[in-house]
């Protein structure tokens, strides 16, 4: 299993919208937020799965940026 | 409380991400600490000068954890990087033994053999010119060492010829504040954070160079409504978005901008007329030299000469508006108290000493300094370059603790505290950073020795500097933790060394705080502390020069403890005054300020008070009434204000090279990278060098984002990626330093301050195509 942090972006003032839609991705979890930016904790089975779960995170409206800070494999 | 190894790596890779975003994350504190660690030991973070306190875990004999130490400036926060340290000291291509190049090869070699052709190689040069040997330091080894080889070299060669690289980094600050405030080093400290109201900030980029306290800065101002924040960079980064003020302005011309703050709050009537009567002169420059020739002058003069930089005109030189110029004024002259920070972008110019004086100007005028909150603050780039290089007397013009070669006395009172004959010690400064190497590439200096640092990537101008240092007819010496780098590749014979809390030593950071790193593990392979080769090759050298009775009064030394020792004598009675901060007390301490006179004072938070506590005011200047800027004795006790002109860059954009480049760091690197660079997820986050570019002028040469561009200079070229975004202003494209295999140092200008010898990395004319 891997555990990667990753720093979310978003667009002034739409931390509300987007902690609600990261509620709902499976294997994210929110662990706090600042100003524009969000911290995450993702959890993945494969490189392939933690491709998919960036691009989900990529894909919410209001997300400007998806940027990886630690990695580390269970 | 326990937890689970999946809990406890989804706590640590979300601190890992809170703390690069200055975000205080409510996770336990067990769980911050629940990496195994057999025994914490108190220590500093070894990259940048802010220095902030770690504990470090180590377990069988190995380091696996970096804490904050929460009882320490601090406050327990560290950033990513200091977070990723444990793995710099295991990486794969440590350097284990000494080795030797043989033709075009390293061979291993024993330290004996490494040790005798050394010594054999600086004897002979030395015997035919003492000034053909030299030895470049770092503001990362530790004050223990770089007083060591000043020692050495002063005292028992009598060659000046020691510089290091703070010269690249801090030489504008200090002579700033030498020239100011009689000696170098802040009077202020991080406390300010929490009392000033007004912060501004130029030429500095804190949130990726010094994390941490942009970490307090934010904190302070989402926590106090009544906080504003100026920025002044040409680049608009995160800093400069958060700010209450942002002054885009073009490279280099700064200088107008300060003298025109410093306009309005004459002719405002924002100045502090008290203050100026009790505090200040003013002095000019009547005749450049060398050496410039320097008159007093009045505060009439002053208001005459100011009378020239109205907001119309800096606006005009600088394109930073007018209105924004005047409310910068107004808000740090009306503010409870201002405290200004500046980095790299003042100090690495050839203008960065005036620079730094108009900024202390400023506080001077209003009388915004010297009291909780308000004061000119330099932020270093070292965790060791105030401590070592700039106290410890390393710099080719300084001897320790505020003396300087060309004074008669200073010089005298070294002697008798070294015990070495009268006029050992010469007056003439030896050679500064690039002229060490200017030397050294011209065959004037023979025998080189670099140790803890990476200058055949870091100096200005590389690619001139990497063929001196490559030549066959002079003898390169390297002291490096890792090989090849960019260094190691080019030199004749590398030694080993330990790195960080392999060895044991002291580091001074920003705020003259010194800090004890106890050694907690054995160092890798056959490496050795610097410190110790540094002994046993001064003792043979000597020995070998015909100094062999004085080498054993001159180096009594088996460990870095009774240096330290020395150390507090020879900063006794001075300005700085260590005598307070034994040994014992550095252990128990989380650091401690100086000036520390005695084994009970607890340190100095500020100085040049004596109302906020400065010990050294009323041993110095016993008539002051509190604030004496005892330094400058010459001057009545008094701080200067100059009467500087703006002045701009060596080499501006031209219609041959039309852009300006600057350089700078960016938060996943330190430095040359040799240490980030191991660390994988630091690698993963920031693989190679970009070249930033703003969208319009992108638009206007054809280049998209991600798009490789060629950019050159008049000394060097590089391709790059291209980043298309709104940070560098038009006209201004910006690369990190960082990256081993795009040496952007090859195209900076090596052009230096006359004044500090710092050179101006921060702005160069270049061309920008698509490749």
């Amino acid at each position: 299993m891997n555990v990667t942090s990753v720093v979310v972006e978003i667009q002034c003032g739409m931390s509300g919208a987007v902690l609600h839609s990261l509620a709902l991705i499976e294997k994210a979890s929110v662990y706090g937020f600042k100003d524009d930016k969000i911290v995450v904790v993702l959890e993945s089975a494969s490189p392939d799965e933690l491709e998919k779960l960036t691009a989900e995170l990529q894909a919410v409206e209001y997300v400007t940026g998806v940027s990886p800070v630690f990695s580390a494999h269970e | 409380m326990e937890l689970t190894r999946r809990q406890l790596l989804k706590f640590s890779a979300a601190l890992a991400a809170a703390s690069a975003i200055g975000l205080d994350l409510p996770i336990p504190q067990e769980a911050r600490a629940a990496v195994g660690a057999d025994k914490w030991v108190k220590g500093v973070c070894r990259y940048c000068g802010a220095g902030c306190g770690v504990y470090v875990g180590v377990t069988k004999g190995k380091v696996v954890a970096v804490k904050g130490d929460k009882d320490n400036w601090n406050k327990g926060y560290v950033c990513l990087k200091g977070l990723l340290l444990p793995p710099i000291l295991y990486a794969p291509d440590r350097l284990t033994y000494p080795m030797l190049k043989k033709g075009d090869k390293f061979e291993r070699i024993s330290w004996k053999e490494a040790m005798d052709l050394m010594v054999a190689k600086f004897a002979d040069a030395y015997k035919k010119n003492p000034n053909s040997i030299a030895f470049y330091g770092s503001g990362q080894a530790y004050t223990e060492e770089s007083y060591f080889m000043g020692k050495l070299f002063k005292a028992g060669l009598g060659s000046n010829n020691t510089d290091g690289n703070p010269r690249l980094c801090m030489a504008s600050a200090a002579v700033g504040y030498v020239s100011t405030f009689g000696k170098d080093e802040p009077m202020g400290a991080y406390d300010d954070f929490y009392h000033s109201d007004c912060f501004f900030l130029i030429g500095s980029n804190m949130p990726e160079a010094h994390p941490v306290l942009y970490r307090i800065l934010r904190e302070q101002k989402d926590k106090r409504k009544d906080v504003k924040i100026i920025v002044a960079d040409p680049r608009k980064t995160e800093l400069g978005r958060k700010a209450d003020l942002y002054m885009s302005f073009t490279p280099g011309t700064d200088l107008a901008i300060l003298n025109a703050m410093a306009h309005v709050i004459v002719k405002e009537g924002l100045y502090n007329k008290d203050f100026i009567g009790k505090h200040t002169v003013f002095k000019k420059v009547v005749a450049p030299g060398p050496p410039p020739k320097i008159e007093k002058t009045s505060w009439e003069d002053y208001v005459a000469f100011i009378e020239q930089f109205t907001p119309e005109m800096a606006e005009k030189a600088s394109g930073c508006p007018k209105a924004d110029i005047i409310k910068a004024a107004r808000w740090f002259a009306q503010s409870k108290a201002t405290m200004s920070m500046w980095c790299m972008g003042l100090n690495q110019r050839t203008r960065g000493v005036w620079a730094n004086n108009l900024v202390h100007n400023l506080h001077l005028l209003t009388g915004q300094i010297c009291r909780p909150g308000a004061t000119p603050f330099s932020l270093t780039g070292q965790p060791n370059a105030c401590g070592g290089v700039r106290d410890g007397g390393l710099l080719a013009h300084l001897l320790p603790y505020g003396r300087l070669v060309v004074n008669d006395k200073d010089r005298e009172d070294m002697e008798k505290f070294w015990g070495v004959p009268k006029g050992r010690i010469q007056a003439k400064p030896g050679l500064s950073a690039v002229e060490m190497f200017q030397a050294f590439g011209k065959g004037d200096v023979k025998c080189l020795w670099i140790a803890c640092t990476n200058p055949g990537q870091s100096l200005p101008n590389v690619g001139e500097y990497r063929k001196g240092m490559a030549a066959k007819e002079t003898f390169l010496v390297v002291s490096e933790a890792y090989h090849p780098s960019k260094t190691s590749e080019l030199a004749d014979l590398i030694l080993p060394a330990a790195l960080w809390v392999e060895k044991e030593g002291v580091y001074g950071q920003s705020e003259r705080r010194y800090q004890l790193l106890e050694k907690c593990v054995e160092p890798a392979g056959e490496a050795r502390p610097d410190f110790d080769v540094m002994n046993e090759f001064g003792r043979k050298l000597l020995a070998a020069v015909g100094r062999a009775d004085e080498a054993k009064h001159l180096i009594p030394y088996k460990k870095t403890a009774e240096i330290w020792d020395e150390i507090r004598q020879a900063s006794s009675g001075t300005a700085y005054d260590f005598m307070g901060m034994t040994r014992d007390r550095m252990k128990k301490a989380h650091g401690m300020q100086w000036p520390v006179p005695t084994a009970s004072h607890p340190g100095t938070l500020r100085r040049y008070s004596a109302k906020y506590g400065d010990p050294l005011v009323k041993k110095f200047d016993p008539s002051a009434a509190d604030i004496s800027f005892y330094g400058n004795k010459a001057d009545g006790n008094k701080a200067v204000v100059w009467l500087r002109p703006a002045a701009g860059p060596a080499e501006p954009a031209d219609k041959d090279y039309p852009f300006v480049l600057t350089t700078g760091r960016q938060i996943e690197h330190w430095h040359t990278a040799t240490m980030t660079a191991k660390v994988p997820e630091l690698r993963r986050a920031a693989p190679y060098g970009f070249l930033e570019i703003n969208p319009a002028d992108a638009k206007s040469i054809g280049v998209k984002n991600k798009d490789k561009v060629k950019v050159s200079s008049r000394r060097g070229s590089l391709v790059l990626e291209a980043r298309v975004i709104e940070v560098p202003r038009p006209g201004l494209v910006y690369a990190s330093f960082h990256d081993p295999e795009k040496l952007i140092n090859l195209l900076t200008n090596d052009a230096f301050d006359a004044l500090s010898k710092q050179p101006e990395y921060k702005i160069c004319a270049v061309r920008v195509q698509k490749a």
